[in-house]
């Protein structure tokens, strides 16, 4: 049997929640800084992946990233390709996971005791030693449980995947797509393959993070 | 050392409007919470920023709305000591002080650390995480970290009211014999009227936004002048009074008419009376003595909180009995009638 599309979907599971980790622990960051209205359009602006059809996101991405677009043609004059590409599942699966963990990130922050931030500013210590020292390592917990989320959601990714990157075997073919033409095609036992492949590592995956998070919550 | 404050900041259906200097003295900020004395503190260290106004520490602008002056935090060199002493909980205390000296070279950083560690008696509790402090000893911690920064001025809000009673008194003892040899300014936030007496010089009493009073500590007890500080120290007796005479009120809510030993200030105004300078008759009481009613016991370990009710008084009197002392509080029973003497130099002339 072709493994590829198990390579390609972790390729781009594993790029996408890095992007994820390092963009969504950023923007929580950012947006816990951000007083009054703006700071519920910010919000409203993170979270929107998380709500939007994935075809919608498709449609967003393959208009910024298209070989007529600025951005396309700016990138593709580098060398790079986005759309029908492998770097497209990867665009894709980034931006459907980066809203989990912003949102389970930002939550973090928000427990944190105020008058800890307060004490940090008042002796001096800069903002990104505060972000760096402080923060990250006192919302460790949620950055986890938000990147595994990220990481289970990018390698569950379809809608927006199938419109970037196509379905190309071999290049753009990740599970979720592998599993839709599979059966499309009527070849039922090699869907329920990549089926059973899927649910047992996304499975795994989040049975290790509650069992990690108990063995924390035991400390 | 000093500190000039005169800040405006309105939040909500609230309006804080407090000026006040301290020059090399504990200053004490007593208020009920929720009066604005926190507030206060968090506009000078900078992390709340007042609407207008200005903030002098150490006769260096940090604040001042009209020069469009407005110093961050951390340039403010203000020491802060939070409620909760704000420890940063995923470090040890020793990792806790070296962040704030994470400009200095690793060596240097490490001497000073461990030099005001060894300063607050805490050198082997270095490698501890805050979790595993007691409050006291986490209040040391985080008063070592202050230190280490060479702080200005230093704020206390509320220092001891995180801790078990039992050990409030012994942290609070420590806590001034550390600050020893600190001779700068101190400003100490606290609702609690005894600690401020005990720790601070002079006092300013904050009411809903506003200072109603401001002296020195045994001045602003003796005298509080408003009926929120009078209240504020511990005052429970306070009610309108309608002069009757030179040295002569009526109080109507007790029905009552009381000789003073001052002069009545004005034809109308609040009365206070200390609830423990009440007694029981004796020969040096010849004025001011009636027969009360008790309608309510409220019995402490160590002294009675007696409710007495003069006939066609709406409101009763508070009298507080020491117990050791009394000898008559245990017969004392309900609707039992007792005279009981108001000193004349007791009572106090308060404005609202």
């Amino acid at each position: 049997m072709d493994l590829t599309p198990l390579y390609i979907s972790l390729r781009a599971s594993v790029y996408a929640t890095v992007f994820a980790f390092i963009c969504g622990t950023l923007a929580a960051w950012a947006v816990i800084h951000i007083q009054g209205k703006l700071r519920a359009v910010a919000d409203g602006v993170f979270t929107l992946p998380l709500v939007l059809p994935p075809t919608v996101l498709g449609f967003f991405l393959l208009c910024i990233f298209g070989t007529r677009s600025l951005v396309g043609q700016v990138l593709l004059k580098a060398g790079i390709r986005i759309v029908f590409d492998w770097k497209g599942t990867v665009a894709a699966s980034s931006v459907v996971a980066f809203p989990l963990v912003y949102r389970t990130v930002r939550a973090a922050f928000e427990q944190i005791d105020e008058s800890i931030l307060n004490a940090a500013q008042t002796l001096g210590i800069s903002g990104w030693k505060i972000f760096t020292r402080i923060l990250i390592p006192s919302a460790r917990p949620g950055i986890t449980a938000g990147t595994i989320l990220a990481f289970t959601r990018a390698l569950g990714e379809f809608g927006a995947t199938l419109m970037l990157a196509g379905d190309i075997p071999g290049k753009t073919e990740t599970i979720p797509i592998a599993i839709w033409s599979a059966a499309y095609g009527g070849d039922m036992n090699r869907a329920l393959v990549w089926v059973i492949i899927i649910v047992a590592i996304s499975f795994a995956t989040i049975t290790a993070m509650n069992l990690f998070g108990q063995g924390a919550k035991r400390k | 050392m000093s500190i000039e404050v005169a800040v405006k900041k309105k939040l909500h259906n609230f309006n804080l409007d407090v000026s006040f200097t301290a020059e090399n003295e504990y200053l004490g900020l007593l208020g009920a919470s929720g009066c604005g004395k926190s507030m206060t503190l968090k506009c000078i260290a900078g992390i709340e920023k007042p609407d207008s106004g200005y903030i002098r520490i150490n006769g260096r602008t940090v604040f001042d709305s009209e020069k469009h002056i407005n110093l961050k935090p951390g340039e403010r060199k203000c020491g802060f000591l939070f409620q909760n002493y704000a420890l940063f909980p995923t470090m040890t205390i020793a990792q806790n002080i070296e962040l704030v000296l994470h400009r200095l070279p690793a060596a240097v950083r490490k001497e000073k650390t461990s030099a005001v560690l060894s300063r607050f008696g805490i050198a082997e509790l270095a490698g501890r995480k805050c979790t595993e402090l007691s409050g006291g000893q986490q209040q040391r911690a985080a008063l070592a970290r202050i230190m280490v920064n060479n702080p200005g001025i230093i704020m206390l809000d509320e220092p001891f009211s995180a801790l078990d009673s039992f050990v409030k008194q012994q942290v609070e003892t420590n806590l001034i014999n550390m600050m020893e040899g600190f001779n700068r300014t101190v400003l100490f936030v606290s609702h609690d009227r005894d600690e401020i007496y005990r720790i601070c010089d002079n006092i300013a009493v904050i009411s809903d936004g506003i200072i109603c009073r401001k002296g020195t500590c045994r001045d602003v007890f003796v005298n509080p002048e408003t009926v929120a500080a009078a209240r504020l120290t511990g005052c429970k007796n306070i009610a309108g009074y309608r002069k009757t005479g030179k040295q002569c009120i009526f109080i109507s809510d007790w029905n009552i008419e009381l000789c003073t030993a001052a002069d009545v200030p004005y034809e109308k105004g609040y009365a206070g009376i200390r609830a423990h300078y009440m007694h029981k008759p004796d020969d040096t009481c010849l004025v001011n003595c009636y027969d009360f009613t008790v309608k309510q016991q409220l019995k402490s370990p160590f002294n009675i909180s007696v409710y007495l009710s003069n006939s066609g008084a709406a409101v009763p009197i508070d009298w507080e009995v020491s117990i050791n002392t009394s000898t008559i509080t245990s017969d004392l029973s309900l609707n039992a009638v007792e005279k009981i003497c108001i000193p004349p130099e007791s009572i106090m002339f308060l404005t609202e």
